[in-house]
């Protein structure tokens, strides 16, 4: 690692703390009703949207209520979704005229942004059509987003309320989530990224001549073998365009991750500059932290929500540093080859493969941790070309179930099932009944955050095994060996918790993948959502009980540590065996030819 | 293609509620 590499990861933790708490304290104030600078402005509209959609406002949902409604919501979301792919050839902007979206990637594509994973098995500037992305993928990122948002909100509240049967209303919490958190933040952002050079037209894609020819080899019409090839001497190069800038704030605010363009993040049309690679990556972690806060200011105690950030800060900085110090190590089997690995004053040194030189090493590897610690899915490096053990390392952060800041809402509801969980095992080691944050905990909520936990483990590798007994999956990776079984791993991982980054080398474009990955990404998603909220009715209807000499303080160090200690323990009990099939095996085959 | 994506859509509605009624039914037991 080098000192420079390490004061910008320091500089990002700092400037991401220091956002997170007024944030925080802002959100506190939209679900809680209260009036805040930008109130005046948008209460107008937000109540033009209850008339237009015949929603009272005033009207409280149980657990029940409030579960359909978010439901039939991103049904009626992912329906909308599919039918626009399914039907852009005959709809306006569309000036390349991309044909309709094949059935089985339509659908996966529906489930990934109504699900708020982003997983893309397409290339978004070969396959959809501006009306699809912004009105498509766009408004799901906002949505997706938002429904997170509100299923986090409705926890807290069950966690705050005493012996009450109502959570809030869910379409006031999605409606306010939108209106006062997500759309000002991405306007914000979005005229940023504008400004440094990021794409935002719905003009026709441009073709320019280049500077200097360049001569490629193609596969030869009348060739009579696979793999013959003609030289073909290439003088213009199509510039894609589209409505990106919009879009990619979101992408980055709402924790979705999926890219205008294929190549994500790393496309300079995405994300042009360091300064723009910064902001973005404050982005993607900024509203799981801020969130936090929220938690803490809506149950009383800020020191709640302190706990939990702390929690998740002990998890992703030495991991974020550990992926660094892998890519800044390199590859041993080069150095062996004399290949200059050292950083220095003309190159960043280390393993570079795969990484934009605009970013270097340090914001490679910071933007990967990020990335898979919040749900987001954005990458801009290959994470498919990380050495063994920086690949390793995002991986398992989606692992550990996207609690570690995870997605916004999603995350901290998560990182609180977990809270749950370790509550109960202080409170066994005790032999006293557990409580969080003023309630019993019993064995109802503990079946429910046993199944948060559980869902997306048994996706993960169950998802993992059939795809490797299945030969039309197999015969789709990229690389022979422990490579190719970290591809399939890693895309379930990623499906599986929601993530939507790619480990690349894998084409998943295909039907298993399409309906596998579309199945998995489903059921992490609602199936998760399903027990939180009738853990939180279950909470809300319990009366608070008074603080003893026997209760477990939550907001101290020494809780901070048990939450650490279950997240990394059940992470690492259910995922180092088949960790130890993919990277682990690279790694000794690379150190140890 | 049209009718896979169909048939599992339906069945992961199905499984979906069938989560939801069993939940509610722990829910009420408790």
């Amino acid at each position: 690692m080098t000192p420079f590499g390490v004061v910008q990861i320091s500089l990002f933790v700092a400037v991401l703390m220091t956002l997170a708490q007024p944030l925080g304290r802002y959100m506190a104030c939209v679900y809680e009703g209260e009036s805040t600078w930008l109130t005046r402005l948008l209460s107008p509209v937000e109540r033009l949207v209850y008339r237009v959609a015949g929603v009272d406002p005033q009207a409280e949902q149980d657990w029940k209520r409030y579960a359909l409604a978010v439901l039939a919501f991103n049904c009626v979301g992912l329906l909308v979704l599919y039918l626009l792919q399914r039907l852009q050839g005959s709809l306006p902007l569309n000036p390349q005229g991309f044909p309709a979206v094949s059935p089985d990637l339509a659908f996966n594509t529906a489930v990934s942004f109504a699900t708020n994973t982003n997983w893309q098995g397409y290339s978004g500037e070969t396959t959809m059509s501006y009306l699809t992305q912004a009105l498509g993928l766009a408004v799901q990122n906002f949505l997706s987003a938002a429904s997170g948002m509100a299923v986090l909100v409705a926890l807290v509240r069950g966690f705050a309320r005493t012996q009450s049967t109502s959570l809030g209303n869910f379409w006031v919490d999605v409606t306010r989530s939108t209106l006062y958190v997500l759309l000002p933040l991405a306007t914000l952002l979005a005229i940023f990224l504008v400004g440094q050079g990021v794409v935002q037209s719905f003009a026709p894609y441009r073709s320019v001549a280049l500077v200097e020819p360049v001569t490629i080899e193609v596969p030869a019409a009348d060739a009579a073998g696979p793999r013959v090839t003609r030289s073909q001497v290439v003088t213009e190069q199509v510039i894609p365009l589209g409505p990106a800038a919009s879009q990619i704030a979101i992408k980055q605010l709402g924790t979705n991750g999926g890219g205008f363009f294929n190549a994500n993040s790393a496309h300079p049309l995405e994300n042009p500059t360091p300064l723009s690679n910064f902001v973005e990556m404050i982005a993607i972690l900024l509203i799981p932290a801020a969130l936090c806060h929220t938690f803490g200011r809506m149950v009383g105690d800020p020191r709640q929500g302190w706990a939990v950030l702390a929690a998740m800060l002990v998890i992703f900085v030495p991991l974020a540093l550990g992926t660094y110090a892998a890519e800044q190590a390199g590859n041993p089997r080069l150095e062996a080859a004399l290949v200059d690995q050292q950083a220095s004053a003309g190159q960043p040194g280390g393993n570079m493969e795969g990484k934009e030189v605009r970013f270097g090493i340090a914001n490679s590897a910071l933007w990967a941790a990020a990335t898979t610690a919040a749900s987001n899915g954005s990458v801009n490096a290959m994470h498919g070309s990380f050495t063994p053990l920086g690949g390793l390392v995002p991986m398992w952060l989606m692992q550990l179930g996207e609690v570690v800041f995870g997605g916004v809402g999603s995350g901290l509801y998560g990182m609180l099932m977990f809270a749950i969980v370790a509550v109960f095992i202080a409170g066994l080691m005790v032999g006293r009944t557990p409580e969080y944050l003023g309630k019993k905990i019993e064995a109802f909520e503990v079946q429910m955050a046993s199944l948060v936990l559980l869902i997306p483990c048994c996706i993960v590798l169950l998802g993992t095994a059939i795809a490797c007994a299945v030969p039309e999956a197999v015969a789709r990776v990229g690389n022979p060996g422990p490579h190719g079984f970290s591809e399939i791993l890693y895309a379930f991982s990623s499906a599986g918790n929601n993530n939507g980054s790619a480990f690349g080398g894998l084409s998943a474009n295909n039907p298993f993948f399409n309906f596998a990955l579309g199945i998995a990404m489903w059921i992490s998603r609602y199936w998760l959502m399903l027990p939180v909220l009738a853990i939180a009715g279950s909470l809300a209807a319990k009366r608070t009980v008074a603080v003893t000499s026997g209760t477990l303080p939550t907001h101290t160090p020494l809780f901070v540590g048990l939450l650490v200690g279950v997240v990394l323990l059940v992470g690492a009990l259910t995922f180092v065996p088949a960790l130890a099939l993919g990277p682990v095996v690279e790694h000794l085959q690379m150190v140890h030819p | 293609m049209e009718w896979w994506v169909c048939a599992v859509s339906i069945a992961l509605g199905i499984g979906t509620y069938a989560l939801y009624r069993l939940i509610d039914r722990l829910r009420t037991a408790a």
